[in-house]
C-alpha cells in the first residue's frame, strides 16, 4: 500500500517531520464512521418514530423542551433560583449581642448596703450608658451581674478583672467572669454576611500610638486572628492605622470595621463636620473679612484656625482658602479636610 | 406540497448523498450517536425548509449548509450543557472494525484520537478541515456551504491545522515543522488523504489536482 504523499507546506513530508500520526488518524476516522452507517430508510424510520414519541409525549416533556433546546435558559433560571433563595429564604443564625461580666463575693459576704454600693462601684467602671447591673445573693454568694451591648470584649475583661482585684484588695474573696450574650436570628444570607464583619472598637483617650495598637492587635487575636501586625501613628489631625495579618488558607478574611472613639474613620474626601460663617463682605477690605473670619472661628472655640487668605478678584468676587482648620474643637478624632478652597459664591451657597 | 409528497421528495433528493452526510455527520461529533443525532436533526430542518429550495439540482451544497449549520447551534448548546445538563452523555465512540485485533484496536485508538482533537477545535474549524481533509471539499466548495469567503475559509483551514498539529506534538506524535516550507499554506493543494490516499472511501481528484467528491460508484 503506498502512503499518501503530503506535498502541503502545512503538513510537511513525512521525511521531513510529516506528522504521520494525524493523517493516519484522519483516515482511521474516515473508515470508521463509514461503517456501520443507518440507510436512508433507518433514517427515515427513525424520524417518524420521533416525530410519532413527540406528539405522544407528556405536558411535562412538551415544558422541558425549551429548556433541552436552549441549554443557556437552564443555567439562567437556575442561577436566578439559587439567588432569590439565598436572599429570601430565612436562615436561623446565632449573633452575639452583648456581654455579662459578673462579679461574684463570698467571704465575707456583704450586707446589702454594701453590696449596692458595690453594684454602683461596677457601673461606674464599666462607665456605660447602657449597662443594666443587678445585684443579688444565693447560696451563701453575693453575684453582681452587669449586661452591655455588643463592645470590646477584651476592655470588659480588663475593666471586670480590675474591678475584682480592687474588691480583693479590699479583703473580699472575688470571681470575677465575662461571658457573651448570644441569640438565635433568623435573615437572609445578606444579613448574615453584615453580621461576619468583624468590630473593633478602640477608646484612644490618653493611651500612646502602641497601645491603642495593641488594642487592636487583641481584639484581633480574640476575634481569632493571631500575630497580626497593627501599626498605630496619631498624627496632628489624623490617625493612621495599618494592619497586616496573614490569609488562613481555609477561609476567607472577614471584613473588619474599625471605630475609634465610637467614630468611623471618615471616607474619602469626607470632611468630618462644617462650620457656618455669617459674613457681610460689601465694601470690607480683604484684611477685614479675615480678622471677621477669624473672630467668628474663635467666637466658635476654634483658636487656630491656620492659614486664611482672603483675595478679591477683578470682578469683585471674594475668594476664601483656609487651609489645615481643625474644625472640630470638641471632637477628639481630628479628621478635618487638610485644605479647603472656596469661592465667596460657594460659601454663601453653602451657609444659604 | 402535502407532507407526505414534501417527505418523499425530499427522501428522493437526499438518498445519492444520504450516507456521505451521516458519514460527515459523525465525523463532526465527538461520538456515532451524537453524529447520527446531528443528522437527523438536520433531515428534519431540511425537511421544514424544503419548500424554499428552489434549484434541486443545488441540493448538495444545500443539505450540507443545513447540516453545518446545526452543527454550530448544536455546539453552542453543549457548552452550556456543561454547566447544567438535562442529558445524560451516553453516547458510544465511533469503533472501527477490523479483520484482526491488533488492527482493529490501532484504528480504534486513532479514530478516538483524533476524534478528540478535532472536538478541540471551535465548530468553523472543526468543519472546514473534517470538509477538506476527509470529504475532499474544495476551499471553494467549503465557502459556498459555508456561505463565506474563501480565505475566510483559508484562514479557518490554516488555524484547524496548526491547533490540531499542536494537539498532536503536545501528544508527542509529530516531528518539527520542515522550516524550509513557505510560510502561507497552499490550500489548494490535496487533503490530507483524498485522491491519492489508499482509502477508497474518500474524495478524487479532477484532472487539474484539485480534490473533488468522489461520484455515485466511483473509486478512487
Amino acid at each position: 500500500m503506498k502512503p499518501p504523499q503530503f506535498t502541503d507546506p502545512d503538513f510537511p513530508g513525512r521525511d521531513e517531520g510529516t506528522p504521520e500520526r494525524l493523517g493516519e488518524d484522519l483516515r482511521a476516522l474516515s473508515r470508521a464512521s463509514s461503517r456501520d452507517l443507518p440507510s436512508i430508510d433507518h433514517t427515515a424510520r427513525a424520524l417518524l418514530r420521533k416525530a410519532q414519541r413527540d406528539g405522544e409525549e407528556g405536558m411535562f416533556m412538551k415544558m422541558l423542551r425549551p429548556f433541552r433546546m436552549r441549554p443557556w435558559l437552564v443555567t439562567a433560571v437556575g442561577v436566578t433560583a439559587v439567588a432569590v433563595v439565598l436572599l429570601t429564604v430565612p436562615i436561623s443564625y446565632t449573633r452575639t449581642i452583648g456581654y455579662e461580666a459578673r462579679v461574684t463575693v463570698s467571704d465575707p459576704l456583704p450586707g446589702p448596703a454594701a453590696l449596692d454600693k458595690i453594684a454602683h462601684e461596677f457601673a461606674r467602671a464599666l462607665d456605660s450608658e447602657e449597662t443594666t447591673v443587678h445585684a443579688g445573693v444565693m447560696s451563701n454568694r453575693a453575684t453582681v451581674t452587669a449586661r452591655l451591648p455588643v463592645t470590646s470584649r477584651s476592655n470588659v475583661e480588663g475593666v471586670t478583672r480590675a474591678f475584682a482585684a480592687e474588691l480583693a484588695d479590699r479583703g473580699l474573696t472575688v470571681e470575677s467572669e465575662v461571658v457573651p450574650l448570644t441569640e438565635r436570628v433568623t435573615g437572609d444570607v445578606y444579613a448574615l454576611a453584615a453580621n461576619q464583619i468583624l468590630e473593633i472598637r478602640v477608646n484612644s483617650e490618653g493611651k500612646s500610638d502602641a497601645q491603642i495598637a495593641e488594642e487592636i492587635r487583641a481584639q484581633l487575636a480574640e476575634a481569632g486572628i493571631e500575630n497580626a501586625f497593627v501599626d498605630v501613628e496619631v498624627g496632628d489631625n489624623q490617625m493612621r492605622i495599618e494592619m497586616r495579618m496573614e490569609k488562613d488558607g481555609s477561609e476567607e478574611p472577614r471584613p473588619i470595621r474599625i471605630a475609634i472613639d465610637g467614630m468611623e474613620p471618615p471616607e474619602a474626601g469626607e470632611g468630618c463636620c462644617a462650620v457656618e460663617l455669617q459674613i457681610d463682605a460689601e465694601g470690607k477690605t480683604p484684611e477685614e473679612i479675615e480678622a471677621e473670619i477669624r473672630a467668628q472661628l474663635e467666637a466658635m472655640g476654634i483658636e487656630n484656625p491656620g492659614d486664611i487668605e482672603v483675595r478679591v478678584d477683578e470682578n469683585g468676587r471674594v475668594q476664601v482658602e483656609i487651609y489645615q482648620m481643625d474644625c472640630c474643637p470638641d471632637d477628639p478624632l481630628k479628621g478635618a479636610a487638610s485644605s479647603e478652597s472656596e469661592t465667596w459664591g460657594q460659601v454663601k451657597e453653602r451657609f444659604r | 406540497m402535502g407532507p407526505t409528497e414534501r417527505w418523499q421528495r425530499l427522501i428522493e433528493l437526499l438518498e445519492p448523498i444520504h450516507d456521505r452526510a451521516a458519514a460527515t455527520a459523525r465525523r463532526l461529533c465527538r461520538s456515532a450517536d451524537d453524529g447520527d443525532d446531528l443528522f437527523q436533526e438536520a433531515v428534519l430542518r431540511a425537511y421544514d425548509k424544503l419548500p424554499a429550495l428552489r434549484d434541486e439540482t443545488r441540493f448538495r451544497p444545500w443539505f450540507y449548509s443545513i447540516l453545518l449549520t446545526v452543527h454550530r447551534n448544536r455546539s453552542r448548546r453543549g457548552f452550556w450543557r456543561r454547566f447544567l445538563s438535562l442529558e445524560g452523555d451516553d453516547g458510544r465512540r465511533i469503533d472501527p472494525v477490523g479483520e484482526d485485533g491488533a488492527r482493529w484496536e490501532d484504528e480504534r485508538r486513532g479514530a478516538e484520537r483524533v476524534s478528540r482533537a478535532l472536538a478541540v477545535l471551535p465548530a468553523v474549524q472543526r468543519e472546514a478541515v473534517v470538509l477538506f481533509e476527509i470529504e475532499g471539499f474544495s476551499v471553494e466548495e467549503i465557502a459556498a456551504v459555508e456561505k463565506v469567503s474563501v480565505s475566510a475559509v483559508k484562514s479557518r483551514l490554516a488555524r484547524g491545522r496548526k491547533r490540531l498539529r499542536r494537539h498532536y506534538e503536545r501528544l508527542g506524535f509529530c516531528g518539527r515543522p520542515n522550516p524550509s516550507a513557505p510560510k502561507t499554506p497552499d490550500l489548494g493543494a490535496r487533503p490530507l488523504i483524498g485522491a491519492q490516499s489508499p482509502l477508497p472511501v474518500l474524495g478524487a481528484r479532477d484532472p487539474s489536482g484539485r480534490a473533488r467528491p468522489l461520484s455515485e460508484g466511483e473509486t478512487s
